[in-house]
């Protein structure tokens, strides 16, 4: 037994942090942090295009490029891309079921001075359609390994130190975010509504910031219908901040069309497969850590009658 | 600690990595000790500071964790009172129903009939000093090091206040804790 364990065991634990809640720190942080480190772009080069840095009430949101003039290009062709995608997943039933499945990997990449370590852990969570039955959670274990064998030979050169030291201990899933009184089953799927909606709850100083993390975590961890996914997509394509890309590939290799929302080492993208519009990843821009889907929706296969972490 | 974290501390993309690596546990500490509007500001107020002081960070006093568990509680030391409040919320009416399971948790120690109840009050009872160092041990499960590390005293320090609460919190929940 470890050292006042009766404390910790008593005392109540804070719950589990939403996705937009996470979002909006790391922007906030890191968003801080960037600017206060690295001049990116020439003055002059920054008055020519549309940043907006928000800095009210103490919470200062990532400022944000235009597309560059490259992916201006490749815009319009994404954003047909996008709406195709968009379109065949509003068409698909909302499914039967009793209970709504979500399974996926979290994937961290961590970069030591000579040696990148993949960590990966199974995240399944499982909605009961009955809302008084809840939610069941499957996480665990943690597995590492050298990304690449030439990251395995650094390793080895390094002396074989251990790979997943707290590794993925983070557990930034979901949560009940107050955000509407509706079951999430039942949220629009009109854009503009959804919109409504969602900025309906909360955080007007930073809209975008609050627009894009309440979005992804109404993708990853919420029993939403296909209509309203379908319009999420819409409205985070019509953010100012957010761009449309085509040909993105998720740490598992899949490649679909993207949302990317902000910039390193801030810079986040919803990847989504061009054909059924289903969700394939949330990563990190730079390849960092990603949540990679492998199941999403509503199911006849019974749920664990009990949440396990390992 | 490795040179490693050294890197990652001074660098601001890799900053990042840092910030997904710790920021749950770190908001998960606050609020365990200030109420969750409080504690979600201070955990990004701590990295915050983590990146304005990260040339100051000296991985040969101490690993990551227990610097960043360190300027927690640091600003938490701000809120004393609204800390200590919750405390005596906690003693009165028990912890909100319906979160986390927890009611499971109480009852399997009705045995010893510690509840939330009586050890918010114990807690409440601590100096700030003892409260500090039994909840980043609890809490944090940092070592008696790193404690003395995260809060910048000698590590005699930290085992007498630890030998003191124990005392306290035995005397008033009638258990070795």
């Amino acid at each position: 037994m470890k050292e006042f364990q009766l404390i910790d065991e008593v005392m109540p634990q804070a719950p589990p942090a939403g996705h937009a809640t996470v979002m909006a720190a790391r922007n906030r942080v890191l968003g801080a942090a960037r600017r206060r480190h690295r001049p990116l772009w020439p003055k002059a080069m920054l008055a020519a295009v549309a940043v907006s840095a928000v800095v009210a009430g103490g919470f200062v949101a990532v400022p944000l490029l235009g597309g560059t003039a490259v992916q201006t290009a490749a815009v319009p062709q994404a954003d047909a891309v996008l709406a195709a995608a968009a379109d065949r997943l509003a068409a698909r039933p909302p499914g039967s079921g009793a209970w709504w499945r979500r399974e996926m990997v979290q994937v961290a990449r961590v970069k030591t001075a000579t040696y990148t370590v993949e960590q990966r852990v199974r995240d399944v969570l499982w909605a009961s359609r009955d809302r008084k039955v809840g939610y069941r959670h499957q996480r665990g274990p943690a597995f590492a390994k050298p990304l690449t064998p030439a990251d395995e030979q650094a390793w080895k050169d390094a002396g074989s130190p251990g790979l997943c030291d707290g590794c993925l201990s983070g557990k930034t899933y979901f949560t009940p975010l107050k955000m509407t009184l509706k079951p999430v089953t039942e949220l629009p799927t009109e854009p503009e509504a959804l919109k409504a909606e969602i900025l309906r709850a909360k955080d007007k100083r930073a809209p975008e910031a609050w627009l894009w993390g309440a979005s992804a975590w109404l993708l990853l961890d919420a029993e939403t219908t296909p209509a309203t996914r379908a319009a999420l997509y819409r409205v985070l394509a019509g953010l100012p901040g957010v761009r449309v890309e085509n040909g993105v590939t998720d740490l598992d290799g899949r490649t679909g069309v993207a949302l990317t929302y902000g910039e390193a080492p801030a810079r986040q993208q919803i990847i989504i497969d061009r054909d059924s519009g289903q969700l394939l990843a949330i990563q990190e821009g730079d390849g960092s850590s990603a949540y990679v889907i492998k199941r999403l929706g509503w199911t006849d296969d019974p749920a664990p009658k009990n949440s396990t972490f390992r | 600690m490795t040179t490693f974290l050294d890197r990652e501390v001074a660098d601001p993309e890799r900053f990042s990595a840092l910030f997904d690596a710790h920021y749950e546990e770190i908001r998960r500490y606050i609020g365990r000790r200030l109420d969750l509007d409080v504690a979600e500001d201070l955990a990004a107020e701590t990295f915050l500071i983590a990146f304005r002081r990260r040339d100051g960070f000296d991985a040969a006093r101490g690993g990551i964790r227990p610097w960043l568990y360190g300027v927690a509680t640091k600003l938490i030391g701000r809120h004393r009172r609204a800390e200590l409040r919750r405390y005596r919320a906690l003693a009165r009416s028990g912890p909100p129903v319906g979160e986390d399971g927890h009611e499971q948790r109480v009852v399997d120690r009705l045995s010893a009939r510690v509840t939330v109840q009586r050890l918010s009050a114990a807690l409440a009872g601590l100096s700030r000093g003892e409260r500090d160092v039994v909840l980043l041990v609890a809490y944090g499960e940092l070592t008696y090091d790193e404690v003395a590390a995260a809060l910048g005293i000698a590590y005699g320090t930290v085992a007498s206040r630890l030998s003191r609460a124990r005392t306290k919190l035995r005397d008033a929940l009638g258990v070795e804790v």
